[in-house]
């Protein structure tokens, strides 16, 4: 902010601004006219898409939901209201980072997640799934052996042992394996990351702007209002998203698209609660009857100086929602029945792993996305906890 | 007195608690003439703040309620306006500066922004007309490299500074009135005389009438062309700062007086201050008065009675049928008390100080006093 103050456009560009609505009268900030073109190109290519039926993307997504639509758009709602902030507001950045390299854990789990987030996105852009190979399959990861011959028919790697009890080693061309069909494991896994990053981000999108303005509401307004927001979302954690999940899945057909929806829809409750409270708290901030008392209309104090001052807690609220939606999506894959089974989800990956006949011989099908899945939920876990460390105010010395 | 800029009848704020109905202000009445500073003097709870932050409807309803009373700024009646048709007098007419300069600025914004957004709330300044302004009002209020200092957070300013800020927000909309709510309260004495002259300056610069919240006399001295002495919710006494300080008419003012570091014996007011929730019958001060008699404690506050040209006070002894000397002793002493600090204060209190001149001129001598008291 302080470094790029020659154009008068910034003075008001600090923290997270949202919108431009100015006492009735429409601004819209740079940035706000940017996202909408970028959406209006997105709206574009779906309707180009829907309308001529040809295949835009160079790689094939798994299925004709709708959901890859729906991740490019939160993808382009990511970019514009979480990297694009941090990048303008480099001084606050730089602070913040310093406070959050300190927990050197959570540095290493937030690399990981922007590994998960490269990756995930190429293998839902470019990579798509694994090829099959029938004659490679059941190969063993790098390091590893299994008996050639019997499980292994052919083997991409060395083979070595006496005639009768051969060993087929992993092979760098495989170095996680291969599963009954000859799928590379890697390949696999990498397809799981594209699904759990689509349940991170898609449901995330669904979820902050519910919980924002549902949160915000009733701690802002108080009296009536936060009395019936509030019983609403007592009611709506009580009812499990799973069961709602598997209830649609009987009448609209099982996928994933539902599966982000119905989570997006139902598991907001948790962060509008913390939104409140943290707006209740801040609503007796001094700064807020100081805007009041200059005159700022009430539209303009929660836009202005509410929200911003809410918005770590939506991020860590949010961030630490994500591990029990990919946990969950895996678990709907792993059932199998209720899962989209066009989705490579690691859910059904460690589901088709449990293969009795060979199970514990074949244990890298298991192992494999089991050990994916378990670091993705703990970096989301991790990282989570080290941004409210960091973001919340309470915590500053 | 004749046309005053802001004039404050019989006002009454509620507030609905689960101990009952706190009665904060319970029908006070005070004029602020243009130009003019009036301070509201009192203990904490007595009802000052919550008095200015009714005037704009600034007190949080739910739970406050302003119940009666009429508000009337500069011939425009805004008793019956909601908070919502206040914000162009808000900031624009009537300005707001706080206790605590750390929690007025909102930390997530450069003070700029915030001074900037100030402006533009009342003004279609643009962007590069409104941070021109911001960094003149940063300079006005004494704030060395506005400019470069204009894209600094509030965490970056010390106390001083940040009230200097809050200052020059309360400014940009060019206010007929500035109601400084104990500005330098949360300040170290020298920094509390800094922002002392710095309002005076301003005051006489800009003809700004000046509504200010304090609890120190000292601060009152040094400042104040009228005083309103508050107690439980009620005015006690009303008058110019002169006849205020030299004849202290109401006990509980001569009490206030009497209880100032000064270098005559100091004594405390005994007794404690009343349930705001349950108020006395007669005078709210009679339990603690020296002078009381049976009639204190009977009906509703006293009037405010005459004391002297423009000096009135609410008390029984200054009504027709009794006699006032009962209580001018108790004048004398308070006066005493008030002597030993002008001693040292040297001419404030005695010379003539109605002019704005006058007051800018002699704050050195009072600040010094209010430092030494400390």
């Amino acid at each position: 902010m302080a470094t790029e103050t020659d154009s008068p456009a910034d003075l008001r560009s600090d923290a997270i601004d949202w919108s431009e609505v100015d006492d009735g009268r429409l601004a819209a900030s740079r940035r706000t006219q940017a996202f909408v073109a970028a959406l209006c190109v997105l709206v574009a290519l779906f309707v180009y898409d829907t309308v001529t039926g040809y295949d835009l993307w160079i790689g094939a997504w798994y299925t004709s939901s709708r959901i890859d639509w729906l991740y490019l758009v939160s993808l382009v709602v990511f970019a514009f209201y979480v990297v694009v902030p941090l990048a303008r507001n480099r001084e606050r950045t730089v602070q913040y980072w310093r406070r959050f390299r300190t927990n050197r854990l959570a540095v290493l789990c937030l690399l990981y997640l922007v590994v998960f987030f490269g990756l995930g996105t190429a293998s839902l852009l470019v990579l798509g799934r694994p090829e099959i190979n029938i004659q490679y399959s059941y190969q063993p990861p790098l390091f590893f052996t299994i008996e050639a011959g019997t499980i292994a028919q052919n083997c991409a790697g060395q083979v070595t042992g006496p005639p009768i009890e051969q060993y087929c080693h992993g092979s760098l061309r495989f170095p996680l394996g291969t599963n009954l069909s000859g799928q590379s494991m890697l390949g696999l896994a990498l397809a799981g990351m594209g699904v759990a990053l689509v349940v991170a981000l898609v449901t995330s999108m669904i979820m902050v702007p519910i919980a924002t303005v549902v949160g915000v509401t009733a701690g802002y307004s108080g009296g009536w209002v936060d009395d019936a927001l509030m019983r609403y979302v007592d009611i709506q954690q009580t009812v499990p998203a799973f069961l709602i999940y598997i209830l649609l899945s009987l009448v609209y057909g099982a996928s994933l698209f539902l599966i982000v929806l119905t989570f997006g829809l139902l598991s907001w409750g948790g962060v509008a609660r913390l939104v409140r409270s943290e707006v209740k708290k801040r609503r007796e901030e001094l700064y807020i009857t100081a805007a009041e008392s200059a005159g700022a209309s009430r539209l303009r104090i929660v836009r202005k100086h509410i929200l911003p001052n809410v918005s770590n807690t939506v991020v860590t609220a949010t961030t630490r929602q994500i591990p029990f939606l990919i946990l969950a999506e895996a678990a709907i894959a792993f059932i199998g029945k209720i899962g989209d089974e066009n989705v490579p989800s690691w859910g059904e990956a460690i589901a088709l792993g449990f293969d009795v006949s060979r199970f514990p011989k074949t244990w890298w099908l298991v192992a494999v996305p089991a050990v994916f899945l378990v670091v993705t939920v703990f970096s989301f876990s991790v990282v989570g906890d080290a941004l409210r460390d960091t973001l919340d105010p309470r915590g500053e010395a | 007195m004749s046309d005053p800029l802001l004039s404050v009848e019989g006002l009454r704020t509620h507030f609905h608690t689960d101990e009952g109905t706190v009665k904060a202000v319970d029908g006070v009445s005070f004029e602020v003439s243009r130009g003019e500073t009036v301070c509201l003097v009192g203990e904490s709870g007595s009802g000052k703040t919550v008095a200015c932050e009714s005037i704009t409807k600034l007190v949080p309803s739910p739970p406050g309620e302003i119940v009666d009373g009429r508000v009337t700024f500069d011939g425009d009646d805004l008793t019956d306006r909601p908070p919502s048709g206040l914000t162009g007098v808000r900031g624009g007419r009537i300005a707001h500066v706080f206790q605590n300069p750390q929690g007025a600025l909102d930390p997530v914004y450069s003070i700029g922004a915030q001074i900037v957004e100030a402006i533009q709330l009342h003004d279609d300044a643009s962007d590069g007309a409104a941070r021109e302004r911001a960094i003149g009002l940063l300079e006005r209020v004494g704030i060395p490299e506005a400019g470069s200092r204009f894209d600094e957070y509030p965490h970056e300013f010390s106390g001083g500074m940040k009230q200097r800020v809050v200052i020059a927000m309360a400014l940009a909309g060019e206010p007929d009135l500035l109601i400084a709510d104990e500005p330098t309260t949360a300040l170290d004495v020298t920094t509390q005389a800094g922002i002392l002259d710095l309002l005076n300056d301003i005051k006489a610069e800009r003809d700004m009438a000046i509504l200010f919240v304090t609890h120190d006399l000292g601060v009152v001295a040094e400042i104040a062309d009228r005083v309103v002495v508050f107690y439980a919710g009620k005015v006690m006494e009303r008058g110019g700062v002169h006849a205020v300080f030299e004849t202290p008419a109401h006990p509980y003012t001569q009490a206030l007086f009497r209880c100032l570091p000064g270098r005559g014996e100091r004594e405390t007011i005994g007794g404690s201050f009343p349930d705001p929730t349950d108020p006395l019958d007669g005078c709210r001060f009679h339990p603690r008065c020296p002078h009381a008699i049976e009639v204190c404690t009977e009906g509703d506050q006293p009037p405010l009675e005459p004391v002297d040209a423009d000096h009135t006070a609410s008390c029984v002894f200054h009504g027709e049928g009794y006699d006032a000397a009962a209580i001018r002793e108790g004048a004398a002493s308070a006066a005493r008390s008030t002597a030993a600090r002008t001693d040292r204060t040297g001419s404030a209190r005695t010379g003539d100080r109605s002019d704005a001149a006058g007051s800018a001129g002699r704050t050195d001598g009072g600040r010094s006093a209010t430092e030494d008291d400390r």
